[in-house]
């Protein structure tokens, strides 16, 4: 039954029998939704030690309660399963935007939970109550855009899709789920997808999300929307100086890029320009992302037809152009993306790469071609680790090693020195068809990778710009070290694929002055908690607070379901508020779109509870899978070159970004401590666990021997 | 109220219009698909008045716009309040206004900014001295160092521009600056312009404190080693392999 | 709006300028030339009226400016329709319609490789399709001029959407009563591109006194 918030119903489909059934979500709802729903489910459906990829494997596609509330950014989803690529093969989740994660809500559903294996490829189509598994041979084989395009023609255009690709289909451990307008979800989604001949979801939802205090939400809305929402990232000053703002981004690196000048200059119709966007007019917010002029400067105006992002977020963090250079190379030229496929496409091309139209536009054009081919593709990058290997493979000559002759002479090396974009298309379809030694090496994933190509240990340890990992587990960094010290490097180490976790680089890169951040932040979490960027001093109490705060902040965000890379509203553009957000603004609208009482701190509690579960689950995939008993020595391990590299600085001198060895061992000592987790291990303990309810969680652990004393 | 009732199914605007053609079924799901080109373009306006008269059916009903609130008794603005009006209109604008503009058109303009101080309704209005002139602003509408920036813009002294807004980002945020900071809004320099006036502070003594880098990607910054030391500054102006 | 401007409009000029505009109410300016203080206020230029982009709608409170070229999809027009005039929200039931046109629009929209997305919005007509078609005679005018959906009387039979010809009213399949726009503006105060946009009646006629 619906409540406020939550639609109220998990739909559970098992794709071998063909069974449809429904349940209610209310005893998950401590769990809050989105990866919360689904980290609980899958632990407590699927045996950890089981393939990713088998049939008794399980997806669950999961929303939450503030998912189509009309709450600012509410427009993300989760998918959580088990990782096929990365060490231990234990739980992650991909994450997407776009149109589809409410279109689930106001379908009736909280999660689906997809399970079993269809004997030919189907699509899933949720029409409000009426569910269905229906035959997808026809787009199967398919590219995303196509396959979208297709289902929308087919059953109306009041659906929304997403799905697989290629690289999916052919179980390649990089495979995403794609909509129509380039928001993803990665982690190797694709290729458990592929597994389960799973093409599509396909959703129709005539239904509502049910609103307890429907005026206080209006009034919140506008609340965040005037005082406290920033730029892309929340950065709460602009990029180029205001009339209305008293600072500005210096170097000019900052999402609230929009300016006067700055104009998408192939919109319909003619240029419009951004002009001012001062905080409090509403009717302006849209100008102020302009991803395009962050990632490639002014020359990507030319090819800007306007901006675009997901239901609900008035920060427009996708660009859409009409890159019409690809067109003389038979590629397509239309490209909506925000994230790192239109940002490291240049990887690619080992001798330089030319400018196409306009003086600078190389780099645009190329990373249009990356980021469309890896959208129809349905290719995941690992936060750019993808495009680093390839890189590294070429420049160190390793290709030569691992790749046979015949097959490294095949490749149209020409296209590579001419900056030629059908290069990195040639690339990419390689990896989504496993086609020779390059294309399956690649497409399994660095960790996956380093084993077969015999790398070892120093792959992970050595110091250069390709090498971005932050654990020996296979994934890299997502805004470490090189941002808050310690901190960040903590956060870093918990999951199983890449962080995403934009809590505090969201403060550090917002652009205003650091005494102005550091009041905001040492008001909120103490004394010592926010370094100079760059300049760090050494580990601390609060910043072991700051870094739990992140950590289980994260889960709320992918749990309610909220963006992490506009949440929470730490800072705030408005001179009025002293720059200050409000970090309780969570619980105001959990409160009020719930009807249940939220205080801050409960909304904590519940998003520890998620932490904790992540954890116990990680153990238990460790133990099983790999034998081992301790995350601390082993998952959590940090590469060499996080203390070693920059060989010019000593760690804590103004300029450095690496770490002491020392210190970032009472740095975990510290955060093992605030979560209540035993120091040698890094395991929860039975009292951590029980306090969150989780004592079936102790009862697993304490069976495999692997339970705290 | 009863509407004419047009018969359901039978759709059509209303005819002889020359330019809102009979609208098609396409048309009216999807209707804003061009319309052709080849006749001579009509005026709003006149097209509007020549139309036939259709009923409004908000006929008599004065929806009131922003009256309901501005109803309180309209006062009338004595001339420094109305000159305050017009530079916090401009203000709102990005721009300052100068004492000798306002002075060309103005003849008791002196008496009237002396009356703008004793009247605090006026109190949004102040102004920034700078090397040219003085400039008016409204504290209202725009923020204290916006006034500085424009000042110094309208100064038209590139180099005591670069120079101060050098050491400002250097002590302020801390941060080197970047040359196409000054590319921009509101600067919008030229590149040789900045050069030249690189070339101008690197030879004077007074700016002794202002350094020039060059950062891994090849991009140039100035810093004042007052505020930053070279190798914090080359830290800071470094483009880290991850921005994402 | 400036005293300056006010005293010049008088309300006659007001309902003078709404009867003019009410002739083109929900129809593309395509085909016609638009004055530059015209332009100016609309927030557009003459070749987004040539593109036809712009449609305007003549509502009770000022004149509704939709421009396709500055709509950015985020749907939160349909947001807070629903949540303002429903108290849930939803966008199935919005009583503008963006997110139909997402995807495919004409031949315009993202699988037409084209990143058109157009808020439709009610054309309030003078003589309107949805009353006439409503058997039980639910809609009905308010004291603003507004056609609303009484839904004491409303039956849910669907002739209204039916007769629309642009489909705008909705049955909401968990009341099974009609709704539409009854011009709160809440779609507009929330746009953050200014896509929609309602300029009052004064500057209107203002903008057109100029040019005459």
């Amino acid at each position: 039954m619906a409540t406020y918030g939550w639609a109220g119903t998990i739909l559970r489909i098992d794709l071998t029998t063909g069974e449809i059934t429904k349940e209610s979500s209310e005893k998950y709802q401590k769990y809050i939704g989105g990866m919360g729903i689904g980290y609980r489910i899958i632990y407590e459906d699927v045996p950890l030690n089981t393939h990713p990829f088998d049939e008794a494997a399980e997806i669950v596609a999961a929303v939450g309660p503030l998912t189509g509330s009309s709450v600012p950014c509410s427009g993300r989803m989760n998918f959580s399963f088990l990782s096929p690529f990365s060490r231990g093969n234990s739980i992650v989740d991909a994450h997407m935007g776009g149109h589809l994660g409410s279109r689930f809500k106001f379908a009736g559903y909280d999660a689906v939970v997809v399970r079993g294996k269809a004997s030919k490829p189907v699509y899933i189509r949720i029409n409000d109550d009426e569910v269905a598994i229906e035959d997808a041979s026809h787009i199967w084989g398919k590219g995303t855009f196509d396959s979208n395009r297709i289902l929308t023609e087919e059953l109306g255009r009041d659906y929304q899709t997403a799905s697989i690709g290629p690289a999916g289909e052919n179980l390649v451990n990089y495979s995403t789920i794609n909509t129509s307008v380039g928001n993803s979800g990665g982690g190797g989604i694709g290729a458990v997808m592929g597994s389960k001949n799973l093409k599509a979801f396909a959703v129709r939802g005539t239904g509502s999300v049910k609103i307890a205090d429907p005026l206080k939400v209006k009034e919140l809305n506008e609340y965040m929307l005037t005082e406290l929402i920033g730029g892309n990232n929340n950065h709460n000053v602009p990029a180029v100086p205001q009339s209305w703002a008293e600072y500005s981004a210096v170097g000019g690196k900052n999402r609230w890029s929009g300016a006067p000048g700055r104009a998408w200059l192939k919109a319909e119709g003619g240029p419009i320009d951004a002009g001012e966007q001062p905080h409090y007019d509403m009717n302006k917010i849209a100008y102020r992302c302009n991803k395009g002029v962050f990632d490639f400067g002014e020359v990507s105006l030319n090819y800007t037809i306007k901006v675009g992002g997901c239901s609900s977020c008035p920060i427009r963090c996708y660009t859409q152009y009409d890159m019409d250079p690809l067109a003389d190379y038979d590629l397509p030229t239309h490209v909506s993306n925000t994230c790192v496929p239109v940002i490291y496409g240049t990887k690619y091309y080992t001798n330089g790469i030319k400018d196409f139209k306009y003086k600078g536009d190389a780099s645009v054009i190329i990373n249009g071609a990356n980021a469309r081919a890896m959208d129809d593709l349905g290719v995941w990058c690992n936060y750019s680790n993808l495009n680093r290997d390839f890189n590294w493979l070429v420049t160190s000559g390793k290709i030569h090693e691992v790749i046979p002759k015949e097959e490294v002479d095949s490749l149209p090396w020409e296209w590579e020195k001419n900056g030629d974009p059908r290069w990195v298309v040639e690339i990419l379809r390689r990896v989504a068809y496993k086609e020779g030694e390059l294309g399956i090496g690649l497409g399994l994933g660095t960790y996956e990778m380093v084993k077969r190509w015999n790398l070892g240990k120093e792959f992970y340890d050595r110091e250069d710009p390709n090498n971005q990992n932050i654990t020996y587990n296979g994934y890299p960094k997502h805004h470490a070290n090189e941002d808050t010290g310690q901190v960040g490097l903590l956060f870093n180490l918990m999951y199983n694929r890449d962080c995403m976790t934009h809590h505090l680089v969201n403060v550090t890169g917002s652009g205003a002055p650091y005494e102005v951040s550091k009041a905001t932040m040492e008001g909120f979490f103490g004394p010592g908690c926010y370094d100079k960027k760059k300049a760090f001093t050494p580990m601390n109490r609060n910043k072991a607070k700051l870094a739990k705060w992140a950590f289980n902040g994260k889960q709320f965000h992918d749990s309610a379901t909220l963006c992490n890379w506009m949440w929470p509203m730490t800072q705030s553009p408005s001179k009025e508020r002293n720059y200050v957000g409000d970090l309780e603004l969570e619980a105001k609208f959990m409160s009020a779109v719930t009807g249940k009482n939220y205080t801050q701190a409960d909304v904590e509690f519940d998003s520890e509870r998620i932490s904790h579960l992540l954890r116990g689950m990680t153990a238990i995939s460790f133990y099983d899978n790999l034998g081992e008993t301790n995350l601390r020595l082993t998952h959590d391990a940090i590469p060499d070159w996080i203390f070693d590299g920059e060989a010019d600085f000593e760690a804590f001198e103004e300029g450095a970004t690496k770490m002491d060895r020392d210190d970032m061992n009472l740095a975990l000592d510290m955060f093992y401590e605030e979560l209540g987790w035993d120091k040698e291990t890094g395991i929860p303990t039975r009292a951590t666990l029980e306090k969150f309810d989780l004592g079936d969680l102790a009862d697993d652990l304490e069976k495999r021997g692997i339970l705290p004393r | 109220m009863l509407f004419g009732r047009r018969k359901p199914g039978f759709i059509k605007v209303e005819e002889g219009d020359g330019i809102l053609e009979e609208v098609t079924e396409k048309d009216l799901q999807y209707s804003t698909s061009p319309k052709k080109d080849d006749e001579a373009k009509v005026e709003l306006t006149d097209f509007l008045a020549s139309l036939p008269d259709v009923e409004d059916p908000y006929e008599g009903i004065d929806v009131p716009e922003q009256e309901a609130e501005e109803e309180e008794e309209e006062v009338e603005l004595t001339k420094a309040q109305e000159l305050a009006e017009y530079i916090r209109l401009r203000s709102a604008g990005g721009e300052v206004t100068k004492y000798q503009d306002l002075k060309a058109e103005i003849e008791d303009l002196d008496e009237l900014l002396e009356e703008m101080k004793e009247d605090e309704t006026c109190s949004d209005i102040t102004y920034r001295q700078g090397v040219k002139d003085k400039y008016y602003y409204s504290t209202s509408n725009m923020s204290e160092n916006y006034s500085m920036i424009i000042s110094l813009v309208e100064d038209k002294d590139i180099v005591a521009t670069i120079a101060k807004m050098v050491r400002f980002n250097a002590k302020t945020y801390p941060s080197p600056t970047p040359l196409e900071y000054f590319e921009r809004h509101p600067y919008f320099y030229s590149r040789p312009q900045i050069e030249r006036a690189c070339d101008l502070i690197s030879s004077n003594e007074e700016y002794g404190d202002i350094e020039r880098l060059t950062n891994n990607v090849g991009v140039d910054f100035l810093f004042s080693n007052k505020y930053l030391s070279r190798k914090y500054a080359n830290a800071l102006a470094t483009d880290d392999e991850f921005t994402d | 709006m400036s005293n300056e401007i006010k005293e010049k409009v008088g309300f006659l000029d007001r309902q003078m300028t709404r009867r003019q505009f009410l002739k083109i109410s929900g129809k593309s300016l395509v085909g016609l030339t638009v004055a530059g203080s015209m332009l100016s206020l609309f927030g557009c230029t003459q070749e987004d009226i040539d593109k036809g982009l712009v449609t305007t709608w003549a509502m009770p409170q000022g004149l509704l400016v939709v421009n396709e070229a500055k709509c950015t999809g985020c749907e939160r027009c349909e947001l807070n329709c629903t949540l303002v005039n429903d108290g849930v929200v939803s966008t199935h039931i919005a009583r503008l319609k963006l997110s139909r046109n997402l995807h495919i629009y004409g031949d315009k929209g993202m699988y037409n490789n084209d990143f058109t997305y157009f808020p439709d919005t009610c054309r309030q007509c003078e003589d309107p399709w949805c009353g006439n078609a409503c058997p039980v005679q639910a809609i009905v005018t308010d004291d603003r001029g507004i056609r609303v959906v009484d839904e004491a009387k409303c039956v849910g039979c669907g002739a209204c959407v039916e007769a629309c010809p642009w489909h705008m009213p909705t049955v909401n399949p968990e009341t099974k009563k009609s709704s539409k726009c009854i011009a709160c503006g809440a779609c507009v105060e929330g746009c953050p591109s200014g896509a929609l946009e309602i300029v009052p009646w004064d500057a209107v006629t203002a903008a057109a006194q100029d040019i005459v």
